[in-house]
């Protein structure tokens, strides 16, 4: 778990498609040429998986400002 | 091939400054600007040559509202400023706090030198107050002259950095290097990066441009600001034919020392005291971006570079790189297959005139950001952080990270272009990466600063680099350097 994100409880979430509970798992997210880990409530059936909105409009906006162009 | 009729414009006679209707075109292998004076004759000066193609070097702005300084009377470039027709507010303004120089360059374009005297702190301190309640969240670049003459330039440094989100000092370095601790100082005051001239990596480049030798004290600089943990961003006068080889040794030698985060060209200009004047010596964009691609083993490439979002599009290019611990540079650029577009990539951003007109503040408070984040010190907070920090107090900076509750579902889009969940090399935490990423960052920027030969008034309407006139003016940078083809100012004193 990243100590710097705040816990997710995921109890209760579903999987959308395949009504499957979701998981927390590490995801190794891809931009620009760099990688970085995070873990991320999936779908143990078809690995969809949920980005939370504190993420991505947090550091994952941050990422992507970090890297975009003037 | 058939000469081809590209835009309409305006433009003023390099002689008698007189504002003339011009057009451009393409004739052979260059682009042309054209225009006839009836007094003094036709003119047409080169102002594109070579890849990427004039016509795809676009990014359509929608001409902002200023809230003017001055009323339209004869029209642009004679009524700044601001006056109500120029279309973009400052990402950057100068502060020009002596006429005083060490140096007695011979393509000075401010025609400084000799023992002229300091602004006194008291005054400048009101000139920061009045660019700060005026302009808001700009870069503020401390100039001269020779600014490190100033007695007072830390008191100033410490006094701006209240106000502004960075500081940038333009020096041509020399006291950085003779006068022990003052980069020490100047970064312990706030200062956010020095800007410094370095024109080439030989003695005779320095020699040529600067009238006496000066590679070991331009050296010398970069070593005390590389003690003092502050950022360093190297300026290279350019002119073709001169020192137009040296671009590709300055980018390789600045990859190689982390405290400098970017080479920023500058094609000379015949403004000020230049004595090099001939249209043999100028470079337009295109011919920048082929020298460093030659003189980098095609490591810099011409499709890495893009047209800016704030001043107009023929007026600056960037390349953004990270930059790894060996020097390797990796391109900002989305690549085809790593694209959150899909197999083949982004479309092209700028190369579609229809694309709408980019919306001008915004992009330019985006270009305050991008640039304190190239080119800041490694150490600085995050600059919208640090922006949003600055402003009133009323506002309230929202921490996104913290907001848990807020949770939504999917992922379709959520991550903005993040695409999950391959990875080509070893993960590292988002944070680790944030923080190395802020170090990493590696710019190659250049600006095409315009002169009486090739001025177009609709680039000079969209810039976004202004002088400050005391007591309440700000002169766009190219008006307020501008002069006739017989060395005659239209705004400074001559």
């Amino acid at each position: 778990m990243d100590p710097t994100l705040p816990d997710m409880d995921i109890e209760g979430w579903f999987c959308q498609k395949c009504n499957s509970p979701l998981t927390m798992v590490k995801v190794n997210v891809t931009y620009m040429g760099a990688s970085f880990a995070v873990d991320l409530p999936s779908c143990a059936n078809c690995h969809t998986t949920m980005i939370p909105d504190f993420l991505a409009f947090g550091k994952m906006l941050e990422v992507e400002k970090l890297l975009e162009d003037k | 091939m058939k000469p081809e009729f590209l835009e309409k414009t305006e433009s003023i006679c390099p002689v008698c400054l007189k504002v003339l209707s011009a057009e451009i075109w393409e004739r052979g292998e260059a682009v042309y600007l054209e225009r006839e004076c009836s007094e003094h004759g036709p003119f047409s000066t080169v102002i594109w040559r070579g890849k990427p193609d004039f016509r795809s070097w676009k990014r359509p702005k929608q001409p902002l509202k200023v809230v003017p300084q001055t009323t339209k009377n004869q029209g642009c470039p004679y009524d700044c400023g601001l006056c109500p027709d120029h279309g973009q507010n400052p990402c950057t303004v100068l502060l020009e706090i002596t006429e005083r120089c060490d140096l007695n360059c011979p393509v000075c374009f401010a025609n400084s030198g000799g023992h002229k005297d300091f602004t006194p702190l008291s005054d400048l301190i009101d000139h920061l107050h009045w660019i700060k309640k005026t302009q808001g969240q700009i870069v503020l670049q401390i100039s001269g002259g020779e600014p490190t003459l100033h007695p007072q330039l830390p008191e100033l440094v410490e006094e701006a950095s209240k106000l502004f989100p960075a500081v940038q000092l333009n020096t041509n370095g020399l006291r950085l290097a003779s006068q022990s601790g003052l980069a020490k100082n100047l970064a312990k005051n706030g200062l956010s990066w020095v800007f410094l001239q370095f024109d080439g990596m030989s003695d005779w480049v320095f020699q040529a441009l600067r009238g006496q030798p000066l590679i070991s004290r331009k050296m010398a600089a970069v070593a005390a600001c590389e003690e003092a943990d502050l950022s360093v961003v190297l300026v290279p006068t350019t002119a073709k034919g001169l020192n137009d080889r040296e671009l590709g040794p300055i980018v390789n030698w600045a990859r190689s020392k982390p405290i400098v985060r970017g080479v920023h060209i500058q094609p000379m200009t015949q403004t000020g005291r230049n004595h090099l004047i001939g249209p043999e010596y100028r470079m337009t964009i295109p011919e920048i971006l082929k020298a460093l691609s030659d003189q980098t083993d095609g490591l810099l490439k011409p499709e890495q570079a893009f047209p800016p979002g704030c001043e107009h599009e023929r007026c600056s290019f960037h390349l953004r790189f990270r930059r790894l611990d060996d020097g390797q540079l990796i391109p900002q650029v989305p690549r085809a297959d790593d694209c959150c577009c899909g197999p083949g990539g982004c479309p092209p951003k700028f190369s579609n005139e229809a694309s709408p007109p980019e919306e001008t503040d915004s992009n330019r408070t985006k270009a305050v950001e991008i640039i304190i984040k190239s080119w800041g010190n490694s150490g600085q907070v995050n600059p919208s952080e640090k922006i949003k920090g600055q402003e009133s107090e009323s506002s309230d900076p929202v921490n996104l990270s913290q907001n848990s509750n807020n949770q939504g579902a999917g992922n379709n889009g959520s991550g903005g272009g993040l695409k999950l969940p391959m990875a080509k090399k070893k993960p590292m935490s988002l944070d680790d990466f944030l923080a190395q990423a802020r170090k990493e960052t590696f710019s190659v920027t250049g600006m095409a600063f315009q002169d009486s030969s090739n001025m177009d008034l609709a680039r000079l309407k969209g810039c976004c680099v202004h002088i400050f006139r005391a007591p309440d003016r700000l002169i766009p940078f190219c008006a307020m350097n501008l002069t006739s083809s017989s060395g005659r100012y239209l705004y400074r004193k001559n």
